[in-house]
């Protein structure tokens, strides 16, 4: 199946030519209708950013080498600590503040891509966390510093931490009242409805410089400017937003119910807020739906806005997951089902009740559990959390070849034995080459200083520590694991030829790997293996539950440091899939070739369709992974766009026990990219008179009529 | 029991309700001149080959027994009488060659379809059979069906009628939904596009809607061979007429089975592609205007 990363958008006006049944576009449609002068005016602001986009980001990189040239001009000196501070007060003094034409929510971000000069000084965090941002509305800006100043000056590290507190919220502050500022700037000059926008971010902007926001257009003004503040210090990506729909609701009901706004205009500034976000860095991820305070069903208004904002956009940033209960609402998947169906792989599904269990087995307290959040892409992580979902990684499967390696002689009785034997050497692999790699890993986070981002995790503020001196109340350190798939089949090739039929010995087929299956008849053996992961089988599926609680053990076993939490997830970057050089594995997959994703099959000929791969890795034991157990689907478009069978898929896969769900279109250029390397795309997989067919596998003449149906809709 | 299968297809959408599983039963009555699968023509198992997949490895020259695969001056001859389909040279797994048509046990085949069962219980899917003709291996088709009744499935049967009667008459009480194919409204037309006069198929549709059995009315719409309006007309008061009809499907003729004419060794019947006005979404429309009935595209 194809990952979400590399599955171009598939255009989302195409509608089929029955409008009545096509039910998500009629949703959308409906809501399109009630909202048109909200989605016009965003329509404008999302032509202005894309067609100035080049240019801004120029002139921000221009703009923030001048905050470095400031910043080393005073030679600042310091520890890492100071400098930090310093490094904020410079951006927030320096950094230059634009307000666009028609911006009704205002701040400048820059994701650093580009820069040609590297900072003054080591990075701060790796991102990949989410801010309490209740609490930091709730507190605001005084409300913070307030409890900075309530730490004791001991003299020691507590009141180094308390100064540097003050010092980056203060800058905050100031970055803030620069806005304000500026809007009165602007203001002397404009008249009429323009006039009335910027008092609105004047008055705004000064309020939360110091106060807690009281409306949600300042709630939400002050989402974006610490979401600035914690990527400015964190020069990371996954920097993400936690459960919006849940702590601006209060605000928004209030505001509603006081008269001082309506559905629409709160609509708007989502989708305002939406394009802002596009300024940022990848992954800024937005999670929707779960459950409220009470444990009930939580999706409000804001969901579907946020949603439908996200649908109609159609842009790089921000990501959205929903969180999938047994009784999400129609509204609610509806919602989601009409994003599917623009095709860009949005929003990830996921099962909250494995989500919730999984925090909950690694050791977070149960409203904490109830109310996470998902960081970057698949990573639950409770909200306000030291989450660095993406500390660690390997490859299972360099568990496997040192294992194989040692073992080329040994005798085993059966595969049961075989099976023991490799799991022992992986404990052993895990605790003596993999733990002492972590620890190092750990040990360099645990170096790094971000004092602003210890003002909006939880616990920071409390204990007078930093995020890297384990002051948040939990630190995470999650762990990715590459290659279940291809492990999993690799065993069963074992299994099957060696033990079963004996047709071949273990080192016969580790030398056959090693050399890039030159062997041809028992290359051919293993090809024509039946029943591989994937087909919803159950020897192999059997096989994908064991290995995975065996590994979710495993880790649980071994603990890194006290106070820290080691979350896996079995997944390591798209890109890691792509290994050029990774060597060839027992399963037949020979040098060069994908590796398997996620909880992907690994993609082979071999691999069903869609519902059975769902079937098999829905066996995962994804309670133990809470950073994740992704399962991406592409599927053509006329299925992508039918939203009771997406949400047929969802909730079906989920029913059994599935984690996480990623739903993107198959698009014209993906096709043309398989019918260039077919071997790279080996996983795309098409439909024709309603079979289901590996695209690379059919003839160059039904390739290109399939093209052109993905062109032209026909 | 055995039949001969050419696929099972997971996760189909388009064939009944909810998700399903379809199984293509091998062999038809009818040889319609559009036909996309041609492959499903045949009773017997077929080799499929595609000279543009293959890459002259010469893996499939050594797997063969029989001399089938050889090459001469440069380029791959497939010599197909000489082939006995022992599939050996499959195993090359080169996308050049296929074998159409398995035989299968009913078990082994409902095993397979009930492993999407979670799939149908979400959304009231089940199993349909396709061809072909599914009712051209009649006693298989019913053995199938008994067994996916037996199971719990949904069961539906796409046929294009071209059969005895007897033969729907005996799968009717394991058959929940009936996918009829309406080609051709004129018999003239008809016998000449498929090779059968449209009498039985049309006395075949009236005996299952007074039976009281759900249907669903496919229109194959080629450009320049059907898409005229006596047939829409046609297909509009044949709907009219039909008591247990769901809907009519409107299926638009694509291209994606032409190469696979070659593939079989077969010359293509004299069939034209067509190159007139293609607007599937204007057939619905006007078939829609001449009845009640809903009218939607396959
Ligand atoms: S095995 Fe396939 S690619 Fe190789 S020569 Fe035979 S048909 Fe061609
Ligand atoms: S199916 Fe058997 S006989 Fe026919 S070409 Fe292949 S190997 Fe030869």
């Amino acid at each position: 199946m194809k990952t979400v990363e590399n599955v171009k958008t598939v255009p989302a006006g195409a509608i089929t030519a029955d409008g009545s049944r096509d039910f998500t576009s009629t949703f959308a449609r409906a809501f399109t209708r009630a909202f048109a002068r909200a989605f016009a005016l965003a329509d404008r602001l999302k032509a202005a950013h894309l067609s100035s986009f080049a240019e801004d980001r120029k002139a921000h990189a221009e703009a923030l080498e001048r905050v470095y040239e400031k910043f080393t001009e005073e030679r600042a000196e310091g520890d890492l600590l100071a400098l930090r501070c310093r490094y904020l007060e410079c951006f927030a003094e320096q950094f230059p503040v634009v307000i666009k034409e028609g911006e009704t929510v205002v701040g400048t971000c820059y994701h650093y891509a580009g820069l040609r000069r590297p900072l003054p000084f080591p990075l701060s965090n790796m991102g990949h966390f989410i801010a309490n941002f209740e609490t930091v509305l709730r507190e605001g800006i005084a409300g913070l510093k307030k409890k900075a100043l309530a730490l004791p000056c001991d003299g020691g590290s507590v009141e180094a931490n308390r100064a540097a507190f003050l010092r980056v919220l203060n800058a905050f502050s100031t970055y803030i009242r620069r806005y304000a500022e500026e809007a009165g700037r602007l203001s002397l000059t404009a008249e009429g409805e323009d006039l009335a926008r910027l008092r609105g971010i004047r008055d705004d902007c000064s309020f939360i410089a110091e106060n807690p926001p009281q409306t949600f257009r300042q709630a939400l003004q002050l989402v974006w400017f610490t979401q600035i503040f914690l990527e400015t210090e964190a020069k990371a990506s996954a920097v993400s937003f936690g459960r919006i729909d849940r702590y601006l609701l209060p605000y928004y009901e209030r505001d509603i119910a006081a008269g001082r706004l309506d559905e629409e205009e709160a609509f708007f500034r989502i989708l305002c807020f939406c394009i802002k976000t596009c300024e940022g860095d990848e992954s800024q991820m937005i999670t929707l739906g779960g459950q409220d305070e009470e444990g009930n069903n939580g999706e409000n208004p804001l969901t579907i806005f946020f949603l439908l904002a996200g649908a109609h956009l159609n842009m790089r940033q921000p990501s959205f997951g929903v969180r999938v209960r047994p009784d999400s609402g129609k509204d609610f998947l509806d919602a989601a089902a009409a994003m599917t169906a623009v095709g860009a792989g949005m929003p990830a599904y996921f099962n909250d009740t494995v989500l919730v269990k999984s925090l909950k087995l690694c050791g977070v307290a149960d409203a904490d559990a109830e109310n996470y959040g998902i960081v970057g892409c698949y990573e639950a992580s409770p909200q306000g959390a030291f989450s660095n979902t993406v500390a660690g990684a390997f490859n299972l499967y360099d568990s496997f070849s040192y294992f194989l390696a040692e073992n080329l002689d040994a005798k085993f009785a059966d595969f049961d034995a075989f099976l023991e034997a490799y799991k022992r050497s992986f404990e052993s692999y895990y605790r003596h080459t993999l733990m002492p790699a972590f620890s190092n890993k750990l040990a360099k986070i645990m170096a790094l200083r971000s004092p602003f981002l210890g003002c909006c995790l939880d616990g920071c503020l409390e204990s007078g520590k930093l995020p890297e001196q384990l002051g948040s109340r939990y630190t995470l350190f999650g762990l990715n694991i590459l290659g279940i798939g291809i492990l999993v089949d690799s065993l069963y090739t074992v299994k099957k030829l060696v033990f079963e039929r004996k047709e071949t010995t273990v080192e016969e087929l580790f030398t056959a790997a090693a050399q890039n299956f030159t062997d041809q008849a028992l290359f051919e053996k293993i090809k024509g293996l039946d029943g591989t992961y994937g087909s919803h089988t159950e020897e192999t599926d059997a096989l994908a539950e064991e290995l995975s609680a065996f590994i979710g053990k495993t880790v649980k076993e071994n603990k890194l440091r006290d106070g820290v939490l080691v979350t896996p997830g079995l997944f390591w970057f798209t890109a890691d899939i792509h290994q050029k050089n990774y060597p060839a594995t027992l399963n037949g997959r020979r040098q060069g070739e994908l590796l398997s994703y996620g909880v992907n099959p690994c993609a082979t000929p071999h691999t069903n369709t869609p519902t059975l791969a769902l079937l098999s890795t829905a066996r995962i034991r994804g309670e133990l992974f809470p950073t994740g157990c992704p399962a991406m689907l592409s599927l053509p478009p006329r299925d992508l766009k039918a939203g009771p069978f997406v949400q047929a898929l969802v909730t079906t896969y989920f029913d059994c026990g599935g984690f996480h769900l990623a739903i993107s279109g198959v698009d014209p250029e993906t096709l043309e990219a398989a019918m260039r390397e077919p071997d790279a795309h080996r996983d795309v997989m098409v439909k024709i008179s309603g079979l289901s067919t590996q695209f690379v596998s059919l003839s160059k003449a039904m390739q290109e009529s399939l093209l052109r149906r993905a062109r032209d809709g026909v | 029991m055995r039949g001969r299968v050419f696929d099972v297809s997971h996760g189909t959408t388009k064939d009944g309700p909810g998700i399903r599983t379809t199984v293509f039963l091998k062999g038809c009555p009818l040889h319609c001149l559009w036909c996309h699968n041609p492959e499903s023509q045949r009773r017997e198992a077929e080799m499929l080959f595609f000279p543009d997949k293959c890459t002259a490895c010469l893996r499939c020259v050594s797997l063969c027994p029989n001399g089938v695969q050889t090459f001469a001056e440069g380029r791959h001859i497939f010599r197909r009488p000489s082939c006995s389909l022992c599939g050996k040279c499959l195993s090359a797994g080169c996308g050049a060659l296929k074998i159409a048509g398995k035989m299968r046990d009913v078990e082994e085949v409902l095993d397979e379809v009930l492993k999407d069962k979670p799939f149908y219980d979400r959304t009231g899917g089940g199993m349909t059979l396709s061809g072909g003709e599914p009712l051209f291996q009649k006693d298989f088709c019913l053995a199938l069906l008994k067994a996916g009744k037996e199971a719990g499935l949904h069961t539906a049967v796409e046929t294009a009628g071209a059969v005895k009667k007897e033969a729907l008459a005996e799968i009717l009480p394991y058959t929940d939904l009936f996918l009829y194919d309406y080609k051709e409204t004129d018999p003239e037309r008809h016998r000449l596009y498929t090779g059968w006069d449209n009498r039985t198929i049309l006395e075949n549709l009236c005996f299952l809607d007074g039976e009281g059995k759900p249907l669903i009315l496919r229109c194959p719409i080629v450009p320049g061979y059907n898409d005229r309006p006596d047939h829409f007309a046609g297909i509009a008061r044949t709907a009219n007429r039909l008591k247990s009809l769901i809907r009519v499907e409107i299926e638009p003729y694509h291209a994606l089975g032409e190469g696979k004419y070659a593939a079989l060794g077969r010359e293509r019947d004299d069939f034209r592609l067509p190159t007139g006005e293609y607007d599937p979404a204007r057939w619905c429309r006007e078939i829609g205007s001449q009845t009640d009935a809903e009218v939607t595209l396959a």
